[in-house]
């Protein structure tokens, strides 16, 4: 039971920072059907900025965030820009193989820039234990603080899209970019507003997880990346609660397994899972089966 | 109050319109008749600045619009009810009201959604719905209250009538006449000729890209060609 406990609190932990970064894989792909290959490295650079920010600037973990947020944001904006939208009306193919493209500049620009050795995260917050109940229930600082930030994130989200005119204009464009146009929507803006906030939200997870596992380096966005895709993919692509819940449970699913099986097995297991969900549901588990009435 | 002028407009290989000449003026009902593939809803999209032509031009209160982004037509007051309604489905029948208003910025867009409701109560009693489970008639009135929300001078409506029964196209086109009536310019295309005719005052037949015949839609009423090919011998 403790043991269960435990992994379960680890699994959310970890399952948030797949799920901030799975939400930025869903929202690129509801607007414009696009993988955006380039996202795990999004994330990255937000860990880094975080780390200069902590490291060289002294910034507290407000201020690191929020700078973190900003770059990554400004670079997500300027892929799209520069790379993705000259090619919007040209075949799916080309602009896919020009993220894998992105992706690959940003590593490797990344081991050149940075050099490929791995850092270590600044102790923004000293470790320290909580346990309830008796030390069934034990939770660290730095986990509260990632449940808290996620939280945070993740209910701003909802607010933007529910409540906002943006986000309004989000909704529309991803579901009929032409009929939101003859609504006044500027479509470019709309997409570049996606872009940036799916960006923000992976910069969070980059600093999270530097806090939480303390060592960055430049190709650390390739394994998180894809199985927050996985997560997104799980949760029902373009589905912006589906990839909340894909991400919680491709963490938790991760956690069980180390915590009962072992480690080594724990891609396997939860890859394995994955194909076993989208063999019973393809479209995921929020996914509906696309319905259209004339 | 519109003015098309030998309008080119090509999807790659396909020259889908070959220079149409066009006109509305300010308070009719025009239509646009023709068959499947005549080019109805090139002329209505690339009015609305979605589909760019090859030549020609298309101007609005004199002012030429032919190269403006989508969304400063609809600020100048064109808005389009497109075919198929394509109203956005996952979001609420209110949700996509205020879409309609999206570039507003005046205070009179509650006032306005109350006026769309009291044209189409059906609506005010779904407001909370989501709008792809309306019914095909709920939906079209849905696009059409949408569109109005733009507060437009000038309505492109395109094939309202599609796919719903006769007594729900008659409400349609009552309700067309009644937003004319209230001082909106509209462009209808239909292939519902019968109807269209009797609500228009002027009418052009659309044939494979040219413009075959124009007039007053009294008198293209009773054309013989028109009967043959349109209104059902
Ligand atoms: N996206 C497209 N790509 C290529 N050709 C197209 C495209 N859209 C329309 N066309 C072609 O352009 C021509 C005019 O099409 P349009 O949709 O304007 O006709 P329409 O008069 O509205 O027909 P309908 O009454 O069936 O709606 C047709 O020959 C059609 O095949
Ligand atoms: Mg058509």
């Amino acid at each position: 039971m403790k043991t269960f406990i435990e992994q379960l609190i680890n699994g959310l932990s970890l399952g948030s920072i797949y799920a901030l970064i799975a939400l930025g894989y869903t929202m690129v792909y509801g607007i414009m059907k696009l993988i955006n290959f380039a996202h795990g490295d999004i994330y990255m650079v937000g860990a880094f900025t975080g780390f200069f920010a902590s490291t060289y600037f002294h910034l507290g973990f407000i201020p690191s965030l929020l700078l973190a947020m900003l770059v990554s944001l400004l670079l997500g904006v300027t892929i799209e820009r520069v790379a993705y939208r000259p090619l919007r009306n040209k075949s799916k193919i080309s602009i896919l193989i020009t993220a894998i493209g992105v992706s690959l500049l940003l590593e490797n620009g990344g081991i050149i820039i940075l050099s490929p050795q791995v850092r270590t995260y600044p102790q923004i917050f000293k470790q320290h234990m909580y346990s309830f109940f008796n030390g069934i229930i034990t939770i660290s600082n730095q986990q509260i603080v990632i449940f808290v930030v996620s939280i945070i994130m993740m209910v701003g989200l909802q607010i933007i899209i529910y409540k906002t005119k943006m986000g309004k204009a989000m909704r529309a464009v991803s579901t009929d970019a032409d009929a939101a146009k003859l609504m006044g929507v500027n479509v470019d803006r709309t997409v570049s507003f996606t872009f940036a906030i799916g960006s923000a939200l992976a910069a969070v997870a980059g600093v999270l997880v530097g806090i939480y596992y303390n060592s960055i380096d430049p190709l650390m966005g390739i394994m998180p990346g894809l199985k927050a895709f996985i997560a997104a993919v799980l949760g029902g692509i373009g589905i912006i609660p589906g990839a909340m819940v894909g991400g919680l449970l491709m963490g938790v699913i991760e956690a069980l397994v180390s915590g009962y099986g072992s480690s080594l097995y724990r891609d396997g297991v939860s890859f394995a899972i994955l194909i076993i969900i989208l063999l019973i549901k393809p479209t995921g588990l929020f996914g509906k089966n696309v319905r259209e009435k004339v | 109050m519109l003015e098309i002028k030998n309008l080119n407009v090509s999807y790659g290989m396909v020259n889908a319109l070959k220079g149409i000449n066009l006109k509305v003026n300010d308070g009719e009902i025009v239509t646009i008749i023709g068959a499947n593939g005549a080019g109805k809803s090139t002329t209505l999209m690339t009015i609305s600045g979605i589909l760019k032509p090859k030549k020609g031009y298309i101007k609005f209160d004199d002012v030429d619009i032919t190269k403006k982004p989508a969304q400063n037509i609809v600020d100048m007051g064109i808005c389009q009810v497109p075919e198929g309604r394509r109203i956005f489905a996952n979001m609420t029948v209110m949700e996509n009201l205020e879409m309609g208003a999206y570039l507003r910025k005046d205070k009179m867009v509650k006032s306005d959604m109350e006026k769309v409701f009291n044209l189409f109560p059906r609506l005010k009693e779904r407001h909370k719905q989501i709008a792809g489970t309306l019914s095909g008639g709920e939906q079209q009135m849905l696009a059409i209250g949408r569109a109005l929300m733009s507060k437009p001078k000038v309505l492109l409506l395109d094939e309202p009538s599609m796919g719903l029964a006769p007594i729900v196209v008659q409400d349609i086109f009552k309700t067309i006449k009644n937003i004319n009536e209230d001082g909106t310019t509209i462009l209808l295309v239909e292939q519902n000729a019968k109807m269209a005719l009797s609500i228009a005052d002027r009418a052009y037949v659309l044939e494979t890209g040219n413009i075959s015949l124009e007039g007053a839609a009294s008198v293209l009423k009773d054309d013989e060609r028109v009967k043959k090919s349109y209104l059902g011998g």
